[in-house]
């Protein structure tokens, strides 16, 4: 019987060893799933952008956090003004109409966020209106032009431009024509330039909410 | 605009309705341009809205769209892609420029009366060779 004992001791280290592992994994929290860009239309940035630290407010008066009240959502993020005639509302109606297209079980774990670049025209009703024309469920918010200069630097979109027109309320303004699209680990790791098409986005919607 | 070329244009847009490659868009001819892939997106509001068309130039002298209006909007301006003024349009001899969703468009402002899609808008161009010309773009709905 000299053998008992390491054979109990092995036994008792690999017991101890499957313990701390399933402690371990019971413990931590599962580590962020890599991003998988296959099948996506919307091209890949690397390195991912995070969130910006960005507090507006809605069109219907109250104060919006984008980290903290799109957290968990896959989260469309655009900057343009309802003025805009071309690149503003293409993207808006290709979006809303993917979103008639998915079921609730999609478009539920989505967000779809609208920031004004142009505050002085773009008052709450007027983006109100606007946006219901394409979905209700859009997010509309407006505030400071420091505010919105800040996440469009913490984006590395460069600068909204203001183009005078005919006269005083007749400018436009230049701005960026992507649309961000973030994952629930709160980084875009794709952007949708402008000439994306309805069926990419409902494709690519659904890849992205499945893959969160 | 004659009679005549208003019959050519109500046949070309038919035509261009009937084909199944896309939603109908109008065409017209003054001098030695072509214009044709005309249509205007339905505005939201009356506050703005887009025109698009094609212009080919097929003679040997350069031309330039001057000025564009509508009686349906208060003014009408060219812009760039990023939003930038375009005083005149170009159009090179034996060339082309075309308007187009995501790039040059003609921005209509303050609308007296909405197009709805399915109507189509008025739209005149002054080149400053070839005269001017009145064209019916079909409207369709943003993201059509």
């Amino acid at each position: 019987m000299s053998h008992a004992r390491p054979v109990r001791t092995v036994r008792l280290v690999r017991l101890l060893f499957a313990l701390a592992l399933a402690v371990t994994f019971a413990c931590k929290p599962a580590a962020p799933k890599a991003f998988n860009p296959d099948g996506l239309s919307g091209p890949q940035i690397l390195p991912p952008l995070p969130k910006p630290e960005l507090v507006l407010t809605t069109t219907e008066g109250k104060p919006f956090d984008l980290k903290k009240e799109t957290e968990g959502y896959v989260t469309l993020l655009f900057f343009g003004y309802t003025n805009c005639p071309d690149v503003c509302p293409v993207h808006m109606a290709n979006i809303a109409g993917a979103m008639k297209l998915l079921g609730p079980e999609i478009t539920n774990r989505i967000k779809v966020v609208f920031v004004t670049v142009d505050p002085a025209r773009d008052t709450p009703e007027v983006m109100r209106t606007w946006l219901d024309h394409f979905d209700r469920r859009f997010i509309g918010l407006r505030g400071d032009s420091a505010s919105v200069a800040s996440a469009f630097t913490q984006l590395r979109l460069g600068q909204t431009v203001h183009e005078p027109g005919a006269d005083t309320t007749r400018y436009t303004v230049g701005h960026a024509a992507i649309v961000l699209a973030f994952s629930t680990d709160n980084l875009a790791h794709v952007v949708y330039p402008f000439g994306i098409r309805q069926s990419d986005w409902s494709k690519d919607l659904t890849l992205l909410v499945e893959r969160s | 605009m004659t009679g005549l070329s208003r019959v050519a244009l109500a046949a070309l847009v038919l035509a261009g309705g009937c084909r199944k490659a896309g939603p109908p868009a109008a065409a017209a001819s003054v001098g030695d341009l072509r214009i044709d892939r005309g249509f205007a997106f339905e505005p939201i509001t009356a506050a703005s809205g887009a025109a698009y068309f094609r212009i080919h130039n097929n003679g040997s002298i350069p031309d330039t769209v001057l000025e564009a209006s509508s009686p349906a909007a208060l003014s009408a301006s060219f812009h760039g892609s990023s939003m930038a003024h375009l005083d005149v349009l170009a159009i090179p001899a034996g060339g082309e420029i075309e308007l187009k969703p995501g790039a040059t468009h003609l921005m209509l402002t303050s609308f007296t009366a909405l197009p709805k899609a399915g109507d189509s808008l008025s739209v005149t161009l002054k080149f400053a060779r070839a005269g001017s010309v009145t064209l019916q773009l079909p409207v369709r709905r943003y993201g059509q």
